[in-house]
């Protein structure tokens, strides 16, 4: 406008701005030209990202066009009429225009190189991250139909077919945000687990090379984690509020299932030839470091810690850590028994000095260091448990709720695990599998059958207490659930899950000890469940094939002595 | 419409413990357990009944409860009827589920009175009403609710929903890829 000014006061003569005004044009139609090429050369049309509106936004291309149009209009009108004030305007928006043309078209240079183009698209996609602010189970129409979403998505997919490893590298390092500025959010997180499936699928039942599919997958989980870790960096070392860390451990503890539910999904593709051996033992080895790297990182002191950036962690509350272990025991995760020394230690505070594989039960002292009236456990963080709990009932019902999904979904024992599968912490073992059985096994709070029944009623009936924290955690689970295949189920829906939870803590820990209140305990169920536990014992415990259908009480009573694996008395009486 | 009487309902509970008792009749029909806010008395209720058949096989239970809700509700908002049906969902299926554990001969017999559409909540009396050796301990109510429950139309709960074995997933993880 201030050209306009000058327009009006200096008006010029017809030739001097048409003189200009050819220049100008020229240097217009030289850029425009040079523009297109590059396009051309760079950039293909059918590619959605980035998408041409994305481009035009960053080089202002079609403001550019606008102008210089107007500008060429304003001078031809002004030839026409004889007037020297637009002529003369147009003539100095021309040489306007040639500035922002030059401009734009250095910008579009940037474009054309990949680290300029990686750079424009994460901070396309930042931005798009941002403005999502829809909770819980609103979220996901939120995000299902949003264009730059659905093209990144759509890129992904398209390179994974194609199995292009630098595609697939330069899309994953778009998303993963080195600098853990980016943004928080759970649909950051639900990208993120997006991407990850994506990428995993098409490892497994598509074309894409299992090492690209690994390092890639290995880059999304480092984003996730690094964006935990700056919370737990920001985190007080106190117990915090609820509220603070749930985001965090929600998005840990579904990362974690969803790991653990990726290593048996692979191990039982690849038995049955429907994926390569070489591309599950690439993803199964991928999914147990990564789940130890999310278990150092829930440990507030983990061992061999590397220095202050390790100690401390982002799950302070007592809510927050317990519903990431719900989501950490599930689907026969590795590392879970490890799992729970994190647990007791933030939830009181210390540290748990037992051993299980000497048979020290972790959630046996945690009963009696919270709720013995002549327990000495007096910290800020067993004070914080203790008002989570409200009582001895809700801790029980809430780790008998726990064992239920973790029996649940064990792994299928009857097939066959191929040698190249194994790995520390993935194996058929069946003293590993006592270990994690043990776990919960140990935590005895109901003395003979007629408790154990009623223990087993309140499983089926009653949500876990206290009710507000976790309508919470649904809440959050349910913005960023979605992302990955798996539904949520509850205890409740898993009957035989449930009976075996209940029969566990009646069974014998040693070899001496007896298994009548078990025995009394499984004849008081109904034969339909009773053979459905079976089944699930012969499935996931170590039980003779074909004990479940002539005999289902001896084939639990036979699988649940693999508690007897762990523990001393081994020693002591062979 | 007033809320529940949570002391009405934890007094009537003790009577569970008589030892001469014959039958139990627990009407719920009213709209307002499915609120969360009585979530708690509800679970009372539902594991004091199923204890009592799990310890004693000489008890008949009989439960009556809405088949589903009124449509449309009264002074229930959009998105609360949805929340509300939720609720109704869960509780059916875990009383159902926790009829499946327990024996064919202790389960509790459970109707459910089914509402019409655009017709109003059935006129039925919540109570806990048991039955021992000298009778009812409130006849008037328990031969009221029992009579809605013959002229109204009402369908038994089963178990046949409640799938034994939980959910396919469990056995096959691999299915969700």
């Amino acid at each position: 406008m201030v050209l306009l000014l000058i327009a009006w006061m200096v008006p010029q003569q017809r030739e001097m701005v048409l003189d200009s005004a050819q220049f100008s044009l020229a240097l217009f139609a030289a850029l425009l030209t040079g523009e297109a090429v590059i396009f051309a050369i760079s950039f293909s049309a059918s590619s959605t990202w980035p998408s041409l509106r994305e481009i035009d936004e960053h080089i202002a291309f079609r403001e550019w066009v606008v102008v210089g149009s107007v500008a060429s209009l304003l001078t031809a009108y002004g030839f026409l009429v004889e007037a020297d004030v637009p002529a003369t305007y147009g003539a100095l928006l021309f040489l306007f225009v040639g500035i922002f043309g030059m401009f734009s078209f250095v910008r579009l240079f940037n474009l054309a190189s990949t680290s300029g183009r990686k750079k424009m698209l994460r901070q396309t996609l930042d931005r798009a991250l941002a403005a999502f602010t829809a909770h819980g189970a609103d979220l996901r129409p939120q995000m299902s139909g949003h264009p730059v979403i659905t093209a990144f998505l759509g890129q992904l997919d398209e390179s994974a077919a194609r199995s292009d490893s630098n595609g697939i590298s330069a899309l994953v390092e778009e998303l993963a945000d080195d600098s853990a500025q980016g943004r928080h959010g759970p649909a950051t997180t639900a990208l993120h687990l997006q991407v990850l499936h994506r990428i995993v699928k098409a490892a497994l039942v598509g074309k894409l090379d299992a090492v690209v599919a690994a390092s890639a997958s290995e880059a999304v989980v480092d984003s996730l984690l690094r964006r935990a870790d700056a919370v737990r960096a920001s985190a007080p070392p106190r117990a915090a509020s609820a509220t603070d860390a749930l985001p965090t451990a929600v998005d840990l503890g579904t990362l974690s299932r969803y790991l653990a539910w990726l290593a048996n999904a692979a191990l039982a593709l690849s038995t049955r030839n429907v994926s390569a051996s070489g591309t599950a033992r690439e993803l199964i080895a991928m999914t147990v470091d990564a789940r130890l790297r999310v278990l150092r990182l829930v440990d507030p002191d983990p061992p061999n810690a590397a220095g202050a950036q390790e100690v401390g962690t982002p799950l302070t509350a007592p809510g927050s850590v317990l519903s990431w272990i719900w989501a950490y025991t599930q689907f026969h995760g590795a590392h879970q028994a490890a799992g729970m020394y994190a647990v007791h230690e933030i939830l009181t505070g210390t540290k748990f000095l037992g051993n299980y594989w000497d048979g020290a039960s972790i959630l046996t002292r945690l009963r009696a260091a919270l709720f013995d009236p002549d327990s000495d456990l007096d910290t800020q963080q067993a004070a914080a448990t203790r008002v989570h709990f409200g009582s001895v009932a809700a801790f029980d019902h809430l780790w008998t709720l726990m064992s239920v999904d973790a029996l649940a979904t064990l792994r299928d024992r009857r097939a066959a695990h191929p040698p190249e599968l194994i790995r520390p912490e993935f194996t058929p073992d069946p003293r590993l599998l006592g270990a994690y059985v043990h776990t919960f096994a140990s935590h005895r709070y109901a003395a003979n059958a007629e408790e154990a029944l009623d223990a087993l009623i309140r499983t089926v009936m009653r949500p876990p207490s206290p009710r507000p924290a976790w309508q919470e955690v649904r809440s959050a689970s349910d913005a960023i659930g979605w992302a990955v295949p798996i539904p949520a189920t509850g205890p409740h829906e898993r009957l035989p899950g449930c009976v075996l939870a209940l029969a566990g803590r009646l069974a014998p820990l040693a070899p001496r000890e007896s298994s009548r209140e078990l025995e009394r305990f499984l004849d008081a169920l109904s034969p339909s469940v009773l053979r459905a536990t079976a089944r699930l014992a012969a499935r996931t415990l170590p039980v003779p094939s074909g004990a479940e259908q002539d005999e289902p009480r001896t084939a639990i009573l036979d699988g649940l002595q693999v508690l007897q694996l762990v523990g001393r008395h081994e020693e002591q009486s062979g | 419409m007033t809320g529940l009487d949570p002391r009405y309902w934890r007094q009537r509970l003790g009577l569970l413990a008589v030892a001469d008792l014959v039958d139990v009749l627990v009407v719920q029909c009213r709209v307002e357990w499915l609120h969360p806010r009585y979530r708690e008395l509800r679970d009372e209720i539902d594991e004091a009944v199923f204890r009592l058949l799990a310890r004693r096989d000489d008890v008949a239970v009989r439960r009556i409860v809405l088949h589903n809700l009124p449509s449309p509700l009264a002074g229930t908002a959009p998105g609360e009827l949805a929340t509300l049906n939720g609720a109704h969902a869960d509780w059916t299926y875990r009383m159902a589920a926790c009829a499946t554990v327990l024996p064919p001969g202790r389960r509790p017999e459970v109707q459910r009175l089914i509402v019409g559409e655009h017709q109003p909540p059935p006129e039925i009396d919540d109570c806990l009403e048991v039955r021992t050796g000298t009778g009812w301990s409130d006849p008037v109510a328990a031969e009221a609710a029992l009579t809605l429950q013959r002229r109204a139309g009402a369908t038994p709960l089963t178990t046949y929903d409640v799938e034994p074995d939980g959910p396919f997933g469990d056995a096959d993880p691999s299915v969700f890829l």
